[in-house]
């Protein structure tokens, strides 16, 4: 499968934090969850990508081609929707789209207005006066609205209430009905990625733990519920964590390397997650 | 470039019609006092404040991440807020060229030189504000513009008084006005490539 996007050892030092090695990459036609803990590096990475933070080390390839060697034309076509809003709040839609039209080369007014209609944005109104998921969804019906075939977002579906993150979530599977388009998604809110993404890529202080297919994941791992001893029983490698809990021990394991006579539960990626960071080694 | 200007006077309109308000009052009492200082020191205020209102909002907006992650270089928002700055100084310029005309004093060298040398320091203060904000945020640099007027303020008192007294003479005063405004513009080209250079390195 094509690459839409490929980073290779990005590497950014900051004081008390840095970038390590990061490498992955983001299927064309495929949407790539973004995961870790708060301060784990992925609004770095993204800012990176973007040309925001002047990255150490490390190579960034969009559409086959290295970022830094790319024009506006081809930056046109990278959606962006960064953690903030970061539009003119005393503006309203219909100034920004007599701005953005100079903004983006391929700006679509009427998908633009189509995308406000959808989300019942009010035209008239000043951004400052929208609430944080109103200012959301503007972010994204501007990301959506200049023919991009690439979305980097950045925790789209903060602070959202469950209606309006639905409508957010429905909104990029319909971008994904195209073959073409592709997602870079990081979020908080595991079960918006468990719905939508095709592979979950996986920072802990900034580095990589992973990228895998989302339905790899839950094949290769799984929650087994036992006593202590009897995890210990186990081969140290097959156990990514545990924790101790009131009648034993739960723990995250890799189903390959666990014998068949330990019945394990179905993982989620939120368990993954929680195993990897806050689990205890054996 | 465009879309970047359009924002920028549409975000600042209200602003502009509260700025533009406080200039007219001080227009009208610079022609009925028959003297240009009035407007062109208030507008040594304004050409500060203008730039300085639009850049706390992009700061408050996060306008510079979205522009950059569409697409447009650091070079060109940086040129795009000098050009900016400098299309806010021009009408302030004409009109105090058009109060040289009409005060009833008629075109004297004394308004020729004020206008000069307050356009220079227009541009000067625009071209030491810029870079500094850029590098340490409009908040920080909030306190270094209150230190740029009063030392404005005080240098124009000053030439004011090498007048006044005809330490210098009338031919050299002009002359110096001038070398304030070239100057200006001076400051102005190399501002903007210091400001370019701050940018290029920052991390958004």
């Amino acid at each position: 499968m094509q690459d839409c996007m490929r980073v290779k050892g990005l590497r950014k030092n900051f004081k008390g934090f840095s970038l390590e090695d990061v490498s992955f990459r983001v299927p064309r036609g495929c949407v790539v969850g973004f995961i870790g803990e708060n301060g784990a590096g992925k609004s770095t990475t993204i800012k990176s990508i973007l040309g925001l933070v002047n990255a150490d080390a490390g190579e960034i390839e969009v559409f086959g081609k290295r970022m830094r060697e790319i024009g506006r034309e081809e930056k046109n076509r990278i959606g962006t929707v960064l953690g903030e809003t970061c539009l003119p709040e005393n503006l309203n839609l219909k100034d920004l789209d007599g701005i953005m039209k100079y903004i983006f080369t391929n700006w679509d007014s009427e998908k633009y207005f189509q995308c406000a209609d959808r989300f019942c944005l009010p035209l008239d109104k000043k951004i400052k006066d929208f609430s944080r998921g109103m200012r959301q969804k503007v972010s994204l019906a501007v990301a959506l609205s200049h023919k991009a075939e690439l979305l980097i977002l950045d925790e789209p579906t903060a602070g959202l209430d469950p209606v309006a993150r639905d409508e957010i979530i429905d909104l990029l599977y319909d971008f994904m009905q195209d073959e073409a388009h592709s997602i870079l998604i990081s979020s908080h809110i595991l079960s918006d990625l468990e719905k939508l993404c095709d592979y979950i890529l996986f920072i802990h202080d900034g580095r990589i733990i992973f990228e895998e297919e989302k339905d790899m994941l839950t094949e290769k791992y799984g929650v087994l519920k036992c006593t202590e001893e009897r995890l210990r029983e186990l081969d140290p490698k097959s156990v990514v964590g545990f924790h101790r809990g009131e009648f034993g021990v739960s723990a995250l394991v890799k189903l390959d390397l666990v014998p068949r006579s330990f019945v394990t539960e179905k993982a989620g990626i939120e368990d993954i997650m929680l195993y990897f960071i806050r689990g205890e080694r054996i | 470039m465009k879309g970047l200007l359009l924002k920028n006077f549409k975000n600042i309109l209200p602003t502009i019609a509260y700025y533009a308000f406080f200039m007219l009052v001080f227009y009208v009492v610079a022609i009925l006092s028959e003297n240009i200082v009035m407007f062109t020191s208030v507008s040594v205020v304004l050409a500060i404040s203008v730039p300085t209102s639009a850049y706390v909002m992009d700061e408050k907006d996060n306008w510079d991440k979205f522009v950059l992650a569409a697409g447009v270089t650091r070079g060109q928002l940086v040129r795009s807020r000098y050009l900016f700055a400098v299309l806010c100084l021009i009408p302030l310029w004409i009109l105090s060229l058009v109060l040289i005309f009409i005060l009833p004093s008629g075109v004297r060298a004394e308004n020729v030189i004020i206008f000069l040398l307050f356009d220079g320091v227009e541009l000067i203060m625009t071209s030491l504000l810029l870079p500094l904000e850029h590098k340490y945020g409009a908040d920080k640099s909030r306190i270094v513009l209150l230190l740029l007027v009063v030392i404005a303020v005080f240098a124009c008192v000053m030439l004011g008084t090498l007048l006044h007294e005809k330490i210098m003479s009338i031919g050299m005063t002009v002359w110096l006005a001038a070398g304030v405004l070239l100057a200006g513009i001076a400051a102005m080209c190399a501002s903007m490539a210091i400001t370019v250079k701050i940018c290029a390195k920052k991390d958004y």
